[in-house]
């Protein structure tokens, strides 16, 4: 019996040690630790859309597209130099440009805008015609003169072999003369001031987020805009307001029935003519001789033409 | 009858002799195996005080090396591993958002150029560098692996953004001093080291979307597209970490080699007891013979 207690005693003792073994093996733990972090973000958002609608007159030429490559930028002409505007025409449905757009990113904003309008300046004019059949005898005096060097004098006496032209369609026009007007949204202007450079000023003004912008160049008959703005990220295009703006004209030929510049505009109608057959348009005031065409430097006697060109680009900055 | 006891008890006596000296034998040995280091005259090997950081060519070879000269100087005490990564906002958990990139962006003038207003953006011009710090903040060395992703959301409208990636050591795992490669080099990028007790190391990822590259209108119709369609870019930056806790458990009985000694001891105990019970069940068998 003894025996057995030692025995089990010793059995008792080596199943205690294994299992003591076991548990301290647990105990050699291995440690380990995982960690992880992440970030993302979107592409900043540009989309500026600069489009145009419509046309000013038949011969407009548009380049304007909405590709991706060209959203950035616009570039309109419309040009009358083709003999598309003339006394009684007019155009009602228009051009309309609009510009959209919240960009993340600042931007700059590039614009030229170019104005020229049909002008007549103040001053006296007439159309000399040629008198083939003057003599002696049907000569009379303050009716006919002669011309030399493109200048026109009155004659005092009849010579033999001499050209005699007489003064017809004499008109005086008291202010300078812009037949076509110009109408956008709200603003309506007269014959008596250029209203398509006013126009023009305001196009300037509204992309320049309502500052008044100086024209870079002016005259009579054409101005130029040329400025740059820079906005904030997130500066929303449209608040610019430029959309809505149909611009429109119109050559009231006879003044709303008075006809009260109708001289002056056959005085355009006969210089848009060209060379006229056995007459040619004067300008009376001093000499008498052809008025001056007005150029990009200098407006001169008259202008015959019409255009406008608006050039916007949005271009991000660093 | 009495004879048999005194054989019995004879027996016992033998037999906690045994045992009694299998012990003091096994006792010594463990006392002795500790007490030699208080007895040797070896100077001891020193861990540097500012030890860099080990990269691992050879896992096994390596790990040896290390945890053999931390065993060394190594007394008994309480191993505490520990691991950490963390940047100036603060320690990584299990998913932490970081800022690699930005809500907005300043120019040289410290005007912002880009505002992304809630969402966090990247446009021509917009650059960031990043670093992050891994600590071994125990007292055991530990192995660690690093490794990074880059997700597009959109496989065909790739972002043209750069980028380089440095470690600890100023070595670029993704372009060099000079050159950025395109981010997406920068997926698949893992890195393993042993880093030493109680030292840390800096990574640093530096990327940019050039604003001159080259291709205005991909630019441009990358910006247009985002309008109505999020195109994205996700990096992501994953640790794994483990260190085997050095041999000396803390249970104050001097390690397993005791209870491998006293299991012997036991099991010689109970050879032992079993042959004298054999050979008291023969002198019993004898005597009662012998009676009869």
């Amino acid at each position: 019996m003894k025996k057995n207690i030692f025995m089990r005693l010793a059995c008792v003792v080596l199943v205690l040690t294994l299992l003591s073994t076991c548990v301290i093996s647990g105990t050699f733990a291995k440690y380990v630790t995982t960690n992880g972090a992440a970030d993302n973000a979107r592409v900043a958002k540009f989309g500026v859309v600069i489009q145009a609608d419509g046309a000013l007159f038949n011969e407009s030429y548009l380049k304007a597209t909405n590709t991706p490559a060209d959203t950035g930028t616009l570039s309109v002409i419309s040009n009358s130099s083709d003999d598309v505007v003339a006394p009684g025409t007019k155009n009602d449905d228009g051009l309309n440009f609009s510009i959209n757009g919240q960009p993340e990113v600042s931007t700059r904003l590039d614009v030229t805008i170019e104005s020229k309008n049909i002008y007549l300046k103040a001053g006296t004019y007439a159309v000399m015609v040629a008198a083939p059949e003057v003599s002696a005898t049907s000569w009379e005096a303050d009716k006919y003169y002669t011309e030399a060097a493109g200048v026109y004098t009155l004659s005092n006496a009849y010579a033999e072999d001499t050209d005699y032209f007489t003064m017809e369609n004499k008109v005086v026009v008291a202010d300078d003369y812009y037949p076509v007007v110009y109408k956008a949204d709200l603003t309506t202007g007269t014959v008596e001031a250029d209203s398509l450079a006013a126009i023009a000023a305001d196009y300037a003004k509204k992309l320049n987020n309502n500052v008044a912008v100086a024209a870079s160049d002016s005259s009579a008959i054409s101005d130029t805009y040329t400025f740059t703005k820079e906005y904030d990220p997130n500066f929303n295009y449209a608040s610019l307001n430029v959309a809505g703006d149909t611009l429109t004209w119109e050559w009231d030929f006879d003044a709303a029935g008075a006809g009260t510049y109708d001289g002056a505009d056959t005085i355009l109608g006969d210089l848009m003519a060209g060379t006229l057959t056995n007459a040619e348009v004067v300008k009376v005031d001093g000499t008498i001789e052809a008025p001056v065409a007005g150029t990009d430097s200098d407006a001169n006697d008259y202008c015959l033409e019409t255009s406008f060109s608006v050039n916007i680009s949005v271009t991000q900055v660093d | 009858m009495k004879k048999a006891g005194k054989d019995i008890i004879k027996s016992a006596l033998w037999v906690f002799a045994a045992v009694l000296t299998l012990c003091i034998i096994a006792t010594g040995i463990i006392l002795g195996g500790r007490l030699e280091r208080f007895l040797s005259t070896k100077e001891k090997n020193v861990i540097e005080l500012t030890p860099n950081l080990i990269e691992k060519s050879d896992t096994t070879q390596t790990v040896e090396r290390v945890s053999s000269e931390a065993a060394k100087t190594t007394y008994r005490q309480t191993y505490f591993p520990g691991f950490e990564v963390e940047d100036d906002k603060g320690i990584w958990e299990s998913n932490t958002e970081i800022e690699i990139f930005k809500i907005n962006y300043k120019n040289e003038t410290g005007d912002i150029t880009v505002d992304g207003m809630d969402d966090k953006v990247v446009a021509p011009g917009t650059s960031n560098i990043y670093d992050f710090t891994v600590k071994n903040t125990g007292n055991i060395p530990i192995d660690y692996t690093l490794s990074a992703k880059v997700i597009f959301s959109d496989s065909e409208l790739v972002i043209p953004i750069n980028a380089r990636f440095k470690n600890y050591s100023g070595k670029y795992l993704v372009g060099n001093e000079v050159t950025l490669e395109h981010i997406s080099k920068l997926d698949g990028v893992t890195e393993k080291a042993t880093m030493p007790q109680k030292t840390n190391g800096i990574y640093t990822l530096e990327w940019e979307w050039p604003f001159e590259t080259g291709d205005d209108i991909y630019d441009t119709l990358l910006g247009d597209t985002a309008v109505d369609k999020d195109i994205r870019v996700t990096v992501v930056i994953n640790t794994y970490a483990e260190a085997e806790i050095p041999e000396t458990p803390d249970t104050g009985d001097g390690g397993i080699t005791l209870f491998i000694i006293i299991a012997a001891v036991s099991f010689a105990a109970i050879i032992i007891l079993i042959i004298l019970k054999k050979k008291g069940e023969k002198t019993d068998g004898e005597s009662y013979a012998q009676e009869q």
